[in-house]
């Protein structure tokens, strides 16, 4: 495995996947676990619509009648909630470290003495993110489809496939993100600080928008609402959303190939 | 020497860190086949130098080549056929050596795990073990081995016997006698002047950022200074017999005429003739090394206006 920079990337993580897989895996199984006992309180509905909508939508729930569906219900609890936002932390990982955490371990002078390129260690670096991002987004996949006849879920494989192509993109832009700002600052504080806050932003402004109808402008500029908007386990893939998010996501890997090749290697 | 055969040329190299100055308007030619000392303090500059040649670093202003190709734009060539030993030295801990050798001779797309294991075999270290349970002695071998693996045409190492211990450090410096037999080239900083005398051709002496002076070891001895103390079974008969000596500096007469304390620049024949009509009793000589006539060098430059 260890024969590039993608390979070395990978490598670097072969045991802590593992825990992350049985994570996502514990994660689905806990979520649709519940189900039945949701589906089964009648007074539920009720009791939900006693809430302002607003605090609902904090909890990712949009739509009591959407929540009280089995799509509706995974969809929020897995999809708009813990899911996306451990995938993104997960994802901010490996983007902060293939160049600013090479740099702060100061492991990337020794590296880049060897005939590689800046460019190619950013591309196989966010390569190997979108392997490692594929396989836990393909761990939930699976967890779910097994899952999906115990439980009753009704789910069908395009929507449980556009859910999970959703999360991963998501992922990945996020972690491009900690990629692009790593290599134009060099700085993995910096890099940890800055993509924390936006994914921050991104989250509380996709929820607050729900109540504050002026926040409705820059829940726009949300990826966290892209990637909703389309209730994709729901209504299957949303073709726009994929592409707005692969589109950004490859205009950040060109900012940091830009970044990482104009400046010096920190030590 | 024709300046065509430079491996390494650097004209007005200047790298400025903000405030602070890297190195200013260095001009150094490193000859094929020569192993070149690059000495001087820490923070002179020398770490600098040696990663603008590997282009982690760009210039602020002014040009580098290294093995006549320009150490920024094409770069990938240049490390394709150099090996880089980096001063401040950090490997991935989970690796073990095995797993570095692979990686590094993967990503230059040769096999380099034979070769790999006779380096690390010549420098005593255990390939197999993972590198944070290696000491910083051993650290060093692997950087070492890693550097030499690919029998670069080119050797640019940053301080390369730190940490290891006095026995390898023998087996570094027939290593480095070897690359320069097979007519390789080697560009090596240090601040420890004994090595340097050991093993380099020439030296270039680097201080506050600006290359203070280049010069031969051999040329540098010629102008190395050592005091030499005589003792003598009986007084001198005359006052200062040395004191007209060639290359003497400076000379003391004590117990009587008993012990003469003497300064030589150069050669100490002349010296050594005058005692032998005396009855010399011992005779000890201080400092063969360079270290004297570098600190003099520095102490001038200090004392400058």
């Amino acid at each position: 495995m260890l024969r590039s920079v993608f390979g070395k990337t990978v490598w670097e993580r072969r045991r802590v996947m593992v825990w992350w897989m049985l994570g996502f895996v514990g994660l689905t199984l806990l979520t649709v676990a519940f189900w039945p006992t949701l589906r089964d309180q009648s007074d539920l509905a009720d009791f939900l619509e006693s809430f302002p909508r607003g605090l609902l939508a904090l909890f990712g729930i949009e739509d009591v009648d959407e929540l009280l569906s089995p799509a509706g219900y995974v969809s929020s609890r897995l999809y708009a909630s813990i899911g996306p936002i451990l995938l993104v932390v997960f994802a901010i990982g490996v983007g902060t470290a293939v160049v600013a955490g090479e740099e702060d371990r100061g492991t990337m002078d020794l590296l880049l003495a060897q005939p590689v390129t800046r460019t190619r260690i950013v591309v196989e670096g966010v390569a190997a993110m979108v392997l490692l991002v594929s396989v836990l987004a393909a761990t939930i996949l699976a967890a779910l489809a097994v899952t999906n006849p115990l439980f009753d879920l009704e789910l069908t494989v395009p929507t449980m496939l556009a859910a999970n192509l959703g999360v991963m993109l998501l992922a990945v832009l996020h972690g491009t993100l900690a990629l692009a700002v790593g290599c134009v600052t060099g700085n993995r504080a910096l890099t940890l600080g800055v993509t924390t806050a936006v994914v921050v932003f991104g989250w509380f402004i996709n929820g607050l928008a729900e109540i504050v109808e002026q926040l409705e402008p820059a829940q726009r500029v949300s990826p966290f609402h892209w990637f909703l908007q389309g209730a994709p386990l729901s209504r299957g893939f949303d073709w726009p959303a994929n592409g707005l998010m692969a589109i950004v996501t490859a205009a950040l890997v060109a900012v940091a190939v830009w970044g990482f090749n104009r400046r010096d290697v920190t030590t | 020497m024709s300046s065509t055969d430079a491996v390494i040329r650097t004209s007005g190299l200047t790298k400025h860190y903000g405030p602070t100055l890297g190195v200013a308007d260095l001009d150094l030619e490193v000859m094929r086949g020569e192993v070149f000392g690059f000495i001087g303090p820490n923070g002179a500059g020398k770490t600098t130098t040696l990663r603008l040649l590997l282009d982690l670093i760009r210039p602020t202003r002014g040009t580098a080549e290294v093995l006549g190709r320009n150490a920024n734009t094409e770069s990938l060539e240049i490390r394709r056929r150099v090996g880089y030993l980096p001063g401040e030295l950090a490997m991935i801990g989970a690796m073990t050596g095995d797993d570095l050798v692979q990686l590094f001779g993967s990503l230059r797309g040769v096999d380099a795990t034979r070769p790999a294991a006779a380096v690390a075999a010549r420098l005593d270290l255990d390939l197999s073990h993972r590198i944070k349970d290696y000491s910083s002695g051993n650290r060093q071998k692997l950087a070492l081995v890693q550097a030499f693996m690919h029998e670069p045409e080119l050797l640019i190492l940053d301080e390369p016997t730190n940490a290891l211990d006095p026995l390898v450090q023998q087996e570094f410096y027939r290593m480095i006698d070897e690359v320069r037999s097979a007519g390789r080239t080697v560009f090596l900083s240090s601040h420890v002047l004994p090595e340097v005398e050991r093993i380099a051709d020439r030296v270039g002496i680097i201080r506050n950022g600006s290359l203070a002076a280049v010069e031969s070891i051999a040329a540098l001895k010629q102008r190395a200074r050592r005091r030499i103390e005589l003792r003598f079974a009986t007084p001198l008969t005359d006052v200062n017999p040395f004191a007209r000596v060639p290359g003497v500096q400076s000379t003391a007469i004590l117990d009587d005429g008993r012990i003469a304390q003497v300064v030589v620049e150069g050669s100490v024949d002349g010296v050594v003739k005058t005692a032998a009509a005396y009855e010399v009793v011992s005779l000890v000589s201080h400092d063969g090394d360079l270290e004297e006539s570098f600190l003099s060098f520095y102490q001038g430059t200090a004392d400058a206006p």
